[in-house]
């Protein structure tokens, strides 16, 4: 479900806006489950749920998200 | 608490209400049939005999009736009115992973009914194939059957129960994980009709014996791979 190339902020971002995992997940309308899986790298969230993402934390796509050199 | 939360937590209590009320009537209405199901069962047993053809369908329709109860009591108690309702867990996250730990429940404990269902069915194959062709058996083999159908329809979410709650039920993760489960499912029964092939080659009832295996094989290691993989997407760090 993972991809080794895909680094994440996820949890760094989501921390500093002081929301829970269940809070995000609330805002973005998905389970706590996914947002604990993107954050562990274990899935690979779609564009779809990235931009939802984005806009629950109010930030941009390429802040959350990052290919790894 | 602001005026807007207060209205919040209001609405989000009014919506467990109702929610609530219908669950009592579902939990009354299955408790009742589930009675009716076991007492004709059990009566129609207790009149005519317990052995034959008859009296093990009496005996199933009894023990789905005994089910039928347990269920509509557990379903009557959480709707029950005047319960006590808890505006923060009675939320969409709270109430999307309630759904979701129930269903996972659901794909452990069907397997394990899968189980029993499979001890049971072995013998009624046994006597199939050993010419006595009663009917009662036949619903013994079919229980099992039935089973290995029903698991992967709600890993699938093709229930009723997933399709009325699809909004809470279907996220991106769960179709990967049900993605990844029905590949192994498939893998499975792949396998398993390769060695039924082989085995009923070698010995034709022997084959024949091995698919309701395989069949309930294949739909567990759907129900059982969708479950770990939820319980793994919970873990931290």
């Amino acid at each position: 479900m993972g991809d080794p190339r895909l680094g994440s902020r996820l949890k760094e971002l989501r921390s500093a806006a002081g929301l829970t995992q269940q809070g995000l997940a609330d805002r973005a309308g998905v389970s706590r489950k996914t947002i604990n899986t993107v954050e562990n790298g274990v899935f690979v969230p779609s564009t779809v749920l990235a931009l939802e993402l984005a806009r629950a934390l109010e930030t941009t796509v390429e802040t959350l998200f990052f290919l790894k050199d | 608490m602001s005026k807007d939360e207060c209205d919040g937590a209001g609405a989000v209590v009014e919506r467990a209400k109702t929610r609530g009320g219908g669950c009592w009537w579902s939990g009354i209405v299955m408790t009742v049939v589930g009675a009716v199901a076991l007492a004709g069962g059990a009566g129609f047993a207790i009149r005519f005999g317990t052995e034959g053809d008859q009296a093990t369908i009496a005996g199933v329709v009894a023990g789905m009736g005994f089910a039928m109860i347990l269920m509509g009591v557990i379903t009557a108690w959480l709707g029950r009115p005047g319960r006590p309702i808890d505006a923060a867990t009675s939320g969409e996250g709270a109430q999307r992973d309630k759904l979701q730990r129930a269903r996972t429940r659901q794909l452990v404990i069907y397997p394990l009914v899968l189980l029993l269902f499979m001890a049971q069915a072995h013998m009624a194959m046994q006597r199939v194939l050993g010419g006595d062709h009663n009917l009662g058996a036949y619903v013994q083999i079919l229980l099992p059957v039935l089973y290995g159908w029903l698991i992967p329809v709600l890993v699938m979410g093709w229930d009723w129960h997933a399709q009325k709650n699809r909004r809470l039920l279907e996220d991106e993760l769960t179709q990967v994980m049900r993605a990844r489960s029905m590949i192994l499912a498939f893998v499975v029964l792949m396998s398993g009709v390769t060695v039924a092939l082989g085995l009923g080659l070698w010995r034709a009832n022997y084959g024949v014996m091995a698919l309701p295996y395989v069949l309930a094989l294949g739909g567990a290691s759907a129900g059982l791979r969708f479950a770990w993989l939820d319980r793994e997407a919970g873990r931290d760090g």
